[in-house]
């Protein structure tokens, strides 16, 4: 009886399963570890405390060096008061790849957003569905709410403050490198690596901070220009993990 | 449009041949052939989440409604669950605490009976999770019926009335051996076919009726964020409602748990912090449906306010600065600042919400 020979090429496959690549999400202040319900100062150096941080992440895209952007449908929804917050990837191909790079949309893509009834969705705790985007969706016509950023500032009298972005005018998309360029086997289930949002930085950029006793609330629709400097500092707060 | 939920569970013919407890040998076997429960989802509702162990049968459905009239359920054979979910007050209790069969006197005030399939936690403080596991909780707690669930179990298997609850157990589960368990599902079949979707705002959404001006006015002030813009940064001079009472699925409720600026601290009661331990859950409840809002007085989890005029006050003013309080409360800008007409069309909005049809829906109502 003859025997089979499988024969793999250099960048060819037999695939037996989707290639999988997990995501872990991760929130530090000011690049130190951190925990939402923690206290630490602000750049005025009050204490600031973070009460809820939720995100949309949506329109992936991982870069090969030799075919470019590939494009990866998900959406998933981001609670980093969660322990284990994640999302996966699935992408497409029979091949081993070469990633260095990521990209990633920070919201509910156009076409997904407005207009989309959460109840539509047959599967209730889908990200979007009725159950799954319990406390992040403005309302039937109005589409998701793409972030939430709320807390305080623990001076006397406490001043809360509420970033809500939440419009297609909101949606951002940040491209983050690898160092190093790596490879993605085909049929691998195990890649994992760690994106990183530092809280501190979404009120605190290079060319921009927010004073939350200034500007404390936002909800997209009723602050524009507040909603739209939050996202770009928080489009500009995210890395890899090392 | 209607859709139906069916479940795997139910297209597969279910046949169980049985024998109830004390074999009458010269009898042929039972056969189990309970019928799949048709629910009806309304329109722009979402899907419901219906435990895979737990389908909905017409057996299951009429024994639950059964049992939630039961008043064997408690102690002295008094009190139903019934008894403190009067469907004249939309299935709640208008005293702010009920009393139980000891006359002992609860914490909290009785939720609303109403759309609680699409609830994804129970009580004040969403200590359980699933509607069973709620029911679990009132028939022995001391301040309500006080009964250990083997003794009222042991009454459901000793039934020698019409009812037969031992084959209403059978019919509905393909075994007469009643258990907690049983009795938690079947009450828990029947609470998910309370089902309110024709209220006014319902006859609005689906096009069938024209709203008011007035209530129409405060559908918007519902919809709109509160405050003085000179005052409140980003405020439209609105109610500020949607954020926590999310008209999506028409069920108005995030589902979340939030600090509405009630007390400045929390010894009275303490709320979420203590199902899950983290200081900043204090003082923080889970958002009520305003569904029947008008019917459902009094208001709060301790029933502190009677009318919804005392409530919309209560936000109006910005409620009561504490270490939790909801980034929504405009407690540091003095509330929302609602002249007296704009109250008039709000509250006038919420009355939109009640659906008296399904209060006197005769299939809610007991059946003993």
């Amino acid at each position: 009886m003859a025997l089979g020979i499988l024969t793999l090429t250099g960048t060819g496959c037999q695939r037996n399963a989707d290639t999988l690549v997990h995501l872990n999400f991760d929130v530090v202040w000011d690049g130190d570890p951190y925990t939402v319900g923690e206290s630490r100062p602000d750049i005025q150096g009050r204490p600031a405390q973070l009460e809820r941080l939720e995100c949309y992440v949506s329109d992936f895209f991982l870069h090969d060096v030799e075919e470019g952007w590939i494009a990866i449908d998900t959406v998933a929804r981001i609670d980093f008061s969660q322990d284990g917050a994640h999302a996966l990837l699935t992408v497409p191909g029979d091949g081993d790849r070469t990633i260095d790079g990521l990209r990633m949309g920070l919201g509910v893509p156009e076409d997904r957003n407005v207009d989309v009834d959460p109840a539509s969705y047959p599967d209730p705790d889908h990200p979007l569905g009725y159950t799954g985007s319990a406390g992040l969706h403005w309302g039937w016509a109005a589409g998701y709410i793409f972030s939430v950023y709320e807390g305080r500032l623990l001076t006397e009298p406490n001043i809360p403050f509420t970033y809500h972005a939440g419009d297609d005018r909101t949606f951002r998309t940040t491209e983050l490198t690898w160092d190093a360029p790596w490879v993605l086997e085909c049929g691998s289930v195990d890649t994992e690596f760690t994106l990183v949002l530092d809280a501190y930085k979404c009120l605190h950029g290079e060319e921009d901070t927010i004073d939350p006793e200034i500007d404390p609330e936002t909800h997209t629709g009723n602050n524009l220009p507040l909603a739209v400097r939050w996202v770009d500092l928080y489009m500009d707060a995210w890395s890899l993990a090392p | 449009m209607v859709r139906r939920t069916t479940s795997s569970w139910l297209t597969v013919t279910l046949l169980s041949v049985m024998t109830l407890a004390g074999c009458d040998c010269g009898k042929p076997p039972q056969v189990w052939e309970p019928t799949p429960y048709a629910l009806e989802i309304p329109p722009f509702f979402p899907p419901m989440d219906i435990p895979a162990d737990n389908p909905l049968t017409e057996e299951g459905v009429h024994l639950g409604r059964l049992l939630f009239w039961e008043t064997r359920l408690s102690q002295d054979n008094s009190m139903s669950c019934g008894t403190c979910h009067l469907p004249e007050v939309s299935f709640a209790d208008p005293e702010p605490y009920s009393t139980g069969v000891t006359g002992a006197v609860g914490t909290r005030n009785a939720m609303a009976l109403i759309n609680m399939g699409w609830a994804s936690s129970f009580f004040w403080d969403g200590r359980a999770l699933t509607l069973e596991e709620q029911i679990f909780d009132p028939i022995p707690h001391p301040a309500e019926m006080n009964q250990p669930w083997s003794e009222a179990v042991a009454k459901l298997q000793a039934d020698d009335t019409s009812i037969n609850y031992p084959q209403r157990f059978f019919d509905a589960f393909g075994t007469s051996d009643i258990t907690a368990d049983l009795v938690t599902k079947a009450i828990a079949q029947f609470v998910r076919t309370m089902i309110s979707a024709d209220s006014k705002f319902d006859q609005w959404r689906r096009g069938e009726v024209e709203l008011t001006d007035s209530e129409y006015n405060g559908y918007q002030m519902f919809l709109r964020e509160g405050g003085d813009p000179e005052v409140v940064p980003g405020g439209q001079f609105g109610a500020d409602c949607f954020h926590c009472h999310g008209e999506a699925g028409l069920q108005f409720t995030d589902h979340l748990f939030h600090n509405n600026g009630l007390d400045p601290s929390f010894e009275a009661d303490p709320g979420r912090v203590l199902v899950t331990g983290n200081p900043l859950d204090s003082g923080l409840f889970r958002t009520p449906t305003l569904r029947n809002v008008a019917l459902s007085a009094p208001y709060m989890h301790d029933g502190r306010f009677s009318t919804l005029e005392d409530v919309v006050e209560h936000y109006n003013t910005g409620g009561v600065a504490s270490s939790t309080i909801d980034p929504f409360m405009k407690y540091s800008a003095g509330g929302l600042s609602l002249a007296p007409s704009q109250k008039e069309d709000l509250i006038a909005f919420l009355h939109t919400l009640t659906d008296t049809v399904f209060i006197a829906n005769p299939a809610f109502q007991d059946p003993h």
